[in-house]
């Protein structure tokens, strides 16, 4: 809690929000008043408020809260996968790239601006057609989408950190490269690493949602994504408004709530920036 | 030096499209066979094999690798699968739609954003500069496929004053689509602009020059402003170079005739030469851009370094 002073209201309030998200992903069978794929055909359509179906339901008569509640669930769980993996590969290259400078530098930077150069969503969705929509290769491909900007990251940080006294210290001691990368330099980093992390979750909640809105999400009827809400929402507009605002309002809040708060903590924990 | 820079810059460009042309290839043959994703899914095993055949595809993969390089080179990259025309001549054909999108958007986003940020840090810390913020914090965090399923929705669907799809209604189609593909730049131009104002208002020529008795609207637009909109323009050049890639989601919802949704097609209908030609040329002008703002800041400001 201690970390929270000097926070506002605005900024606690937001952490509640991701909070009750991450409940909702963990404990959404316990949460969500029915199973996210049962179908009722003769309650189709209800407006929110309806008795028993707070959010309403949908075209096949789904109840919209339960979906978001799972959906909760997919978009945590892909997210982060997605957050990890590209952290540990962008954080490894960056720290190679800026350590080692010279051709490993060349190389890595290389790689990193390919990546930067090419639409990411295009990129991903042409994999995902070739590979096939499973949530592994989900989360590759989002994966992908994110590992340059740590590169970038870390690629600047290690530059600026590699000759200062205590890093030239270990290295007189006779520290190994390996040791002095992960025990000395990496913990310089990991506030700048918390704070990326939380806008890189944000843009990963939405590829996540914009592939599965263009149709390239796994097909099983138990994936329930909030990008698929939307996509199905948007063909029932005229006649429930509900069906497509429920979802995008929810996916809104969360990257709202993930910004702000990551904003918060780059001005509390790394104030000189790892963002534009 | 300045040449050393250039060079260098240029050099580091063409390297990089290289590594492009490198991705778009390996994705075709990133599910092993490529003949399998080209072919209807009940041809025959001779059938694949003339077809693997007819396409080259048989040969090793490295000739496969520099014939393709060479080819893209030359603004080759064979014939569209579907409609037979050949692959970069309708990546062309879409090209203008999308750059008059993109341009739409731009200016929809820099003549909001340029005010907004102007008046949250003249009211610094007021409510005012909360509300522009909030707005803009708002917009920012708005998925693109949201923003435009719910402008259709209010101005399409329920007030029915602006077409929802296509191109037929002259500068009325470009409303929504702009919008949806500029709120995000505005949002981040703002909120840029507002940091750099008022970075710049608390510097010396400043004071010096409302010691000097200029009218406060002087010294904001000619002293202030003109500082801070220099950082703001290289991010506008990136901007310009994201909207253009960032056009993929918005054209698919608005029907636009663009790449982005020529593109989205050509992945539907497995239809690969119309997906590496547009590729290429998205990712082609995204560079270039970049280049060509790099290389004017390099002649704007010699303090740059190369990095």
């Amino acid at each position: 809690m201690r970390a929270l002073r000097g926070a506002d209201w605005l900024v606690r309030a937001f952490i509640v929000v991701i909070l009750v998200f991450v409940v909702c992903a963990v404990f959404a069978p316990l949460i969500a008043p029915y199973q996210p794929d049962a179908q009722n055909i003769r309650m189709r359509l209800l407006p929110p408020l309806s008795a028993g179906h707070w959010l309403g339901t949908d075209q096949l008569g789904r109840d919209i809260l339960s979906r978001i509640v799972f959906g909760a669930r997919v978009s945590m769980k892909i997210g982060a996968l997605a957050v990890a993996l590209a952290s540990f590969v962008g954080v490894t290259l960056g720290l190679l790239a800026g350590y080692f400078g010279k051709r490993a530098d060349d190389i890595i930077s290389w790689l990193v601006n390919v990546q930067l150069s090419v639409p990411f969503i295009l990129l991903a969705i042409s994999v995902v057609a070739v590979l096939g929509p499973s949530e592994t290769n989900l989360v590759i491909v989002l994966a992908l989408g994110s590992w340059a900007s740590y590169a970038r990251v870390i690629r600047s940080k290690t530059l600026s950190l590699r000759n200062r006294e205590h890093i030239e210290a270990a290295r007189a001691l006779g520290s190994r490269t390996g040791r002095i990368l992960v025990l000395h330099l990496l913990p310089n980093m990991l506030s700048a690493i918390v704070v990326l992390s939380s806008f890189e979750f944000a843009k990963t909640v939405i590829a996540e949602a914009a592939l599965s809105f263009l149709g390239l999400a796994p097909s099983s009827p138990r994936y329930s994504s909030w990008g698929i809400m939307l996509a199905e929402g948007k063909d029932y507009l005229a006649a429930g408004w509900w069906v497509a605002t429920v979802p995008g309002l929810t996916i809104m809040l969360l990257v709202l709530a993930t910004n702000v708060v990551g904003d918060w903590s780059r001005d509390r924990f790394d104030p000189r920036g790892t963002r534009q | 030096m300045l040449i050393d820079f250039f060079a260098r810059r240029i050099v580091q460009s063409v390297l990089v499209l290289l590594g492009v042309a490198t991705v778009v290839f390996g994705l075709m043959h990133l599910s092993g066979d490529p003949v399998r994703l080209l072919a209807p899914i009940d041809t025959t095993s001779e059938e694949l094999a003339t077809l693997r055949k007819a396409y080259g595809l048989d040969r090793p993969l490295v000739v496969q690798y520099w014939d393709f390089l060479t080819s893209a080179a030359r603004g080759d990259f064979g014939t569209s699968l579907r409609s037979r025309q050949d692959a970069l001549q309708l990546v062309f054909e879409r090209l203008p739609a999308t750059l008059y999108l993109s341009l739409a958007s731009l200016g929809i986003a820099l003549l909001t954003a340029i005010p907004l940020g102007v008046i949250a840090a003249l009211n610094h810390n007021t409510w005012r500069d909360r509300l522009v913020m909030g707005v803009a914090l708002i917009g920012q965090s708005m998925p693109v496929f949201w923003l435009g399923i719910l402008l259709i929705m209010v101005f399409a669907v329920w007030l029915n004053v602006l077409p929802a799809t296509g191109t037929r209604d002259g500068w009325r189609s470009y409303v929504l689509p702009a919008v949806t593909l500029g709120l995000y730049s505005m949002a981040r131009t703002a909120r840029f602009l507002r940091t750099e104002l008022l970075d710049s208002l608390g510097q010396d020529y400043i004071r010096t020059a409302k010691a000097k008795g200029a009218r406060p609207a002087r010294v904001i637009w000619r002293h202030a402003l003109r500082n801070a909109l220099i950082p703001v323009v290289t991010l506008i050049g990136l901007d310009l170079a994201a909207l253009l890639a960032g056009s993929v989601i918005t054209e698919t919802i608005f029907a636009w005739p663009g790449v982005g949704r020529l593109a989205i097609n050509a992945i539907y209908n497995r239809d690969f030469p119309v997906l590496q030609a547009s590729v290429m040329v998205v990712s082609t002008i995204y560079v270039v851009v970049n280049l060509i703002v790099d290389l004017l800041y390099g002649v704007l400001d010699p303090r740059i370094e190369v990095t």
